[in-house]
């Protein structure tokens, strides 16, 4: 009986004996396409947001001339930064030679290398959300009521936790900012507490870094964009109920509302003239859960009539979440985000709207950055 | 022959013989009694026809009567017993002596059950009933750090709610997640935690016990009194490593007659900052837990009585008060979270238990519970609506539920070998949740459940149908949303030798669970639209137990394998607060697995040794959708080998105990990859304690224990680190 015992004991200590642990994470490299058959275009980071409390936030990386997707670079470009990336990414832009990459439940904003993602150094902002650029300034949008402002020349190689220079006071929980002239538009969700959603926008006045004005739209703003045309493009999500989403355009210099486009927008993205969109299944409890992708002109304000996605391939898409246009092409880029949980996938789509090419990425693909 | 059944809330285990009566006035007594149910009629004939299917087994067992008696009571009785050192023994049988390692309720049990009580070594060790349930076969403890972190048992990968967990034989109202949090139950309250797998043995309790696939019994500790011993106490004192500190209290007094008095209190306090490090072999960081404190009280005062006629009554009231932090997951460059949760729970439950003839017992129970649990976030800062103003303030929820339950149940021996129970239960569940706009879901769920138990010498079958009906308020459309079905169970065991030293048995059991209101109501910011998880499990078992004289007194062995199917199982994964949870329909889980458990007794001199080992293996995959990304990946926090080992050597005086907990690797998310990954962890546990009789009557315990003794830096869920070397001395007196 003690043999056997012991016979248990030996099998017991081989089974536990070795604990492996996984160390730094290397990339997944995939050949997605042939090399150089991507044509002109240009390489672009895509940032997946992870689940909330997972720390499980990822940076992928495409080269469009070897035609490689690179799944999950920062572990092994950045290994001595602690815990990784962290949770929650919620934006990731170009600016400068820099690349910056908002990590919302990680209460910072990373700075990394714009060529070789390397870490340079990271804002420490709590609950952050977006960011724009300004005159060698970067504006980051806080959930706790402000945007706070760092000046870019501080943020060098070695500069390590780099604090705001300055805060600016805006309206409840805002979400997404851009910048036109010497002006920046804020818009503030209010997301914190439904029904009472927050439904202005702040106009702030760069040089002098105080709110000038607010403008109410709709309830839950949501992002705020840009174009070439002199408008402000600002999306409001509704209350995913019997409020439907829809985006407002305003004049950039005045600030004064041009049109309430009824459309109920889920993500948008410009270029040149066309606004490309898809709408949001907004309304949980009923039925409006029908999605189409569409491209509005923003040269005449109507609607451009025309689908950017085929039937078939909208077919395909589960959960529509990034969308962006090669700023050097005409691919679309979009990303379906599946159940939330599990890694997404993103598509480029041709102009025909059918899809030329798609990849698995990780885990809520949501914002695209392109490396100009 | 006697039919020894365990009365719930009783201290003392009544033996009966029950005789014939007459049938048909006790099918109209049932029906009498349960008329209000409608269903239950119709049950009733589907389970006539059980009845009769099961019947002709009747004449397949052929035993001796004495042989069969043996084995009724204890397996072999006939040896002497080895007195236990330390503690005392709850539940005894009269007139037969125990076996020191080895249970009644383990050896006569269809179905596979493991039972730990207070006087086993580890038990001075635990702080709560996870820290014992830990040591089950077949079980996945989710623990989310320290002393006050989140709790929850997994059995057989079927998931938590498939596992009810009851307190004196009555369900505990699922807690704010749908899930019960093991880390509120002190162990100095408790006297005995069984997990029954399936519960066909145990018929004579309320139908809600057969509603899930799995049972875990937790019992309050009720030393027996006698006239020699007519009143008893205990006090434990204990400190330990981060600030811990811990003081119960437990009393009980015979008084009349009739009836005991029993009552505990308990308190615990702990700072939790324990350190812990993550590191990835180029960086490595060490930091303190912080926002881990810990208060938590409870009380408890219960009146037992017995009588005469051998009827029984009880009463029993319970308050419990937690206050803590939820130190959330450990993310890059956010090492707090300034969550915070206050919670209690009260309730009052009686039982009251009577043979109505010689053939016949009712057992009427009722409990009402009323818990309430705050939340806040002092990060977020929300609008509150507040007597017609709106004002800012921390996030801050608050949930109250009460619930009502009462069962009846009746229990009939149709003949000496044969009975048959028939329950009924209602519980009705309000929960007030102060969401700005939302209405208050509140619950109807019926419970009616026809059990039958045959055990003839070497052969027992049993087998149980339950009705479910549910009337749900749903606050959404504001439309009573209604479910019934019908849950059927079937469990056999055969002794396939005239030594019955080795037991072969078999279990089928079909079950569904509903969403719970914190599935459906708890999210602000959508709803989420959940069907209920309907469950098969099908198991097939060995047991061999044999005991002898000599050094060498026992050896259990018992090997399980099963085939579990899970539909529109509901995961909950967990986001960066303890409190919300991500929900989803999982789709299709199958699982395949394999308990086994060796237990073992030696005696040598004046010492015992005792060895218990287990291993699970599991083989738990996604089937949602074919082609996704995550078909026939790993479930969630499934390890594939899991297992303990533990080890006692004890004498009058001087106890020592060893326990090795391993985990095997695991995914902390449906799709298994490098990022996901969670590496497996083992701990090693000592601890030593010496008794002494300080005085006349008053015995002493002093009790030094080392846990992690090795000091590794664990997460048992990913992010949610676990805490390394600690140590905790106490010393106990009875009197």
């Amino acid at each position: 009986m003690y043999k056997t015992i012991l016979l248990l004991l030996l099998v017991l200590t081989a089974i536990i004996g070795c604990r492996r642990e996984v160390g730094v994470i290397p990339p997944e490299t995939t050949q997605v396409m042939p090399a150089g058959s991507y044509g002109a275009g240009a390489d672009f980071y895509l940032l997946n947001e992870g689940n909330m409390g997972s720390n499980h936030c990822s940076l992928d990386f495409f080269d469009h001339q070897q035609g490689t997707y690179a799944l999950n670079i920062y572990g092994s470009v950045n290994p001595a930064a602690t815990l990784g990336l962290g949770d929650v990414g919620n934006d990731i832009q170009v600016y400068g030679g820099k690349l910056y990459v908002v990590v919302n439940e990680s209460d910072k904003v990373e700075v990394l290398d714009k060529y070789t993602a390397v870490k340079l150094c990271q804002i420490s902002i709590e609950n952050c959300r977006s960011l724009a650029f300004w005159k060698g300034k970067v504006f980051i949008t806080s959930y706790k009521g402000f945007v706070g402002v760092v000046d870019t020349l501080k943020l060098q190689n070695g500069a390590g936790t780099v604090s705001l220079d300055s805060k600016i006071t805006v309206g409840r929980e805002p979400e997404g900012l851009a910048v036109a002239g010497d002006r920046l538009y804020v818009a503030n969700s209010g997301g914190y507490s439904p029904p009472i959603y927050d439904n202005r926008v702040s106009v702030i006045d760069l040089p002098g870094e105080t709110v000038s004005r607010s403008i109410e739209l709709d309830i839950n703003l949501g992002d705020v964009q840009a174009d070439n045309y002199g408008h402000i493009i600002v999306s409001a999500r509704g209350d995913y109920g019997a409020i439907a989403p829809s985006f407002f355009v305003l004049n950039a210099v005045t600030g004064d509302l041009l049109k309430h486009v009824e459309i109920p927008v889920g993500n948008f993205t410009i270029k040149d003239s066309l606004m490309y969109l898809f709408t949001s299944p907004y309304d949980y409890g009923g039925g409006k859960n029908q999605i189409t992708y569409e491209t509005y002109n923003l040269k005449t304000l109507h609607p451009a009539n025309k689908s950017f996605l085929s039937d078939k391939a909208a077919a395909k898409i589960k959960s529509p979440y990034a969308l962006a246009v090669d700023p050097e092409s005409d691919k679309i880029l979009l990303s379906d985000a599946g159940d939330h949980i599990s890694p997404g996938s993103l598509y480029w789509i041709n102009k025909d709207g059918a899809v030329s090419w798609q990849v698995q990425t990780g885990e809520i693909p949501g914002h695209i950055a392109f490396v100009q | 022959m006697s039919v020894c059944d365990q009365v719930v809330l009783s201290p003392v285990v009544v033996c009966r013989s029950i005789a014939v009566d007459d049938l048909a006035g006790v099918l109209l007594l049932n029906l009498f009694m349960h008329f209000a149910i409608k269903k239950v009629i119709q049950g009733w004939g589907v389970s006539l026809i059980l009845l009769t299917a099961v019947s002709p087994f009747v004449s397949f067992a052929q035993k001796s009567a004495a042989v069969a008696a043996g084995h009724k009571l204890l397996g072999n009785a006939a040896s002497k017993d080895t007195i236990h050192p330390l503690g005392d023994t709850i539940h005894l049988l009269q007139d037969v002596s125990v076996q020191a390692a080895i249970l009644p309720q383990v050896l006569t049990s269809i179905d596979p059950v493991q039972i730990v009580t207070r006087d086993l070594p580890q038990w001075q060790d635990g702080m709560n009933a996870a820290d014992m349930i830990r040591y089950f076969s077949g079980v996945q403890l989710k623990d989310y750090g320290g002393v006050g972190g989140l709790k929850t048992v997994n059995v057989r990968s079927l998931g938590t709610r498939h596992t009810a967990v009851l307190l004196d034989g009555l369900p505990l109202e699922n807690a704010q997640n749908g899930q019960v949090d093991l880390g509120r139950y002190a162990l100095s309250d408790l006297g005995r935690i069984s997990l029954y797998k399936n519960q066909n043995s145990r018929i004579f309790q309320p139908a809600t016990a057969f509603a899930s696939s799995n049972a875990i019994y937790l019992e309050t500790r009720a030393d027996p009194l006698d006239s020699s011993r007519p009143a008893k106490g205990s006090l434990t004192l204990q400190t330990g490593s981060y600030g811990l500190t811990n003081a119960s209290l437990y009393g009980a007094t015979k008084w009349g007659k009739h009836w005991q008095l029993q009552g505990s209190i308990s308190s615990l306090m702990t700072r939790g900052d324990y350190p812990y490090t993550y590191t990835n072999g180029v960086y490595d960081t060490t930091l303190n837990r912080s926002n881990g404190d810990v208060k938590r009280f409870q009380g408890r005062v219960g009146l037992y009585g017995n009588f005469d006629d051998s009827s029984t009554f009880s009463i029993v009231a319970y308050g419990f008060r937690r206050q803590m932090g939820l130190p959330g997951a450990i993310v890059s460059n956010k090492f707090t979270n300034r969550e915070r949760q206050d919670e209690s729970d009260y309730y009052l439950q009686t039982a009251f238990v009577k043979p109505v003839t010689v053939r016949d017992k009712l057992k009427l129970q009722f409990k009402y519970n009323r818990s309430y649990l705050r939340y806040s976030n002092p990060d977020i800062t929300k609008l509150y609506i507040i007597k017609g103003d709106t004002i800012p303030g921390p996030l801050t929820n608050h949930y109250r539920q009460s619930s009502y339950f009462f069962s009846a149940a009746n229990l009939y021996k149709l003949t000496k070998d044969w009975e048959v129970d028939l329950s009924a239960d209602i519980h009705y569940d309000y929960l007030n949740m102060d969401l700005n706009g939302q209405s208050n879901p509140s619950r109807w769920t019926g419970y009616a459940a026809l059990a039958s138990h045959f055990d003839k010498g070497r052969l027992q079958l049993a087998g149980n149908l339950l009705y479910t009906g549910v009337y749900d308020h749903q606050q959404i459309s504001s439309d009573w949303i209604s479910s019934d079905k019908l849950s059927p169970s079937l469990s056999a065991s055969w002794q396939p030798f005239a030594t019955n030293a080795v037991k072969i048995r078999a279990f089928y059991k079909k079950s569904f669970q509903m969403p719970t209101f914190n599935d459906l109501y708890l999210t602000e910011y959508n709803q989420t639209a959940l069907r209920p998880e309907n469950s098969e499990q099908y198991n097939l078992g060995l047991y061999f137990y044999k005991n002898w004289q000599g050094v060498f007194k026992t050896l259990l062995l018992e090997a399980d394998v099963y085939y579990n199917r899970v539909k529109d199982k509901i995961v909950a994964i967990p986001t960066t607060s303890l409190f919300r949870w991500q929900m989803t329909n999982l789709g299709l889980a199958k699982i395949k697995g394999l308990d086994f458990t060796a237990k073992t007794a030696l005696s040598l001199s004046a010492w015992l040794f005792e060895g218990t080992l287990q291993y699970t293996y599991q083989d738990a995959k996604d089937y949602t959708a074919p082609g996704s990304v995550t078909y026939k990946n790993i479930l969630p926090y499934i390890p594939e080998h899991s297992g303990s080992f533990t080890f006692a050597a004890y004498n009058k005086h001087i106890g020592f105990h060893y326990s090795f907990i391993y985990d095997g690797q695991r995914y902390s998310e449906r799709f298994n990859s490098l990022v996901s990954y969670v590496p497996a962890w083992y701990t090693h546990d000592l601890s030593v304690s010496y008794g002494w009789q300080l005085h006349e009557g008053i015995k002493s315990t002093l009790l030094l224990s080392l846990d992690n003794v090795l000091n590794q830096h664990y997460d048992v869920i990913e992010n949610y680190p676990m805490p390394g070397r600690n140590f905790k001395a106490g010393v106990q007196f009875e009197f």
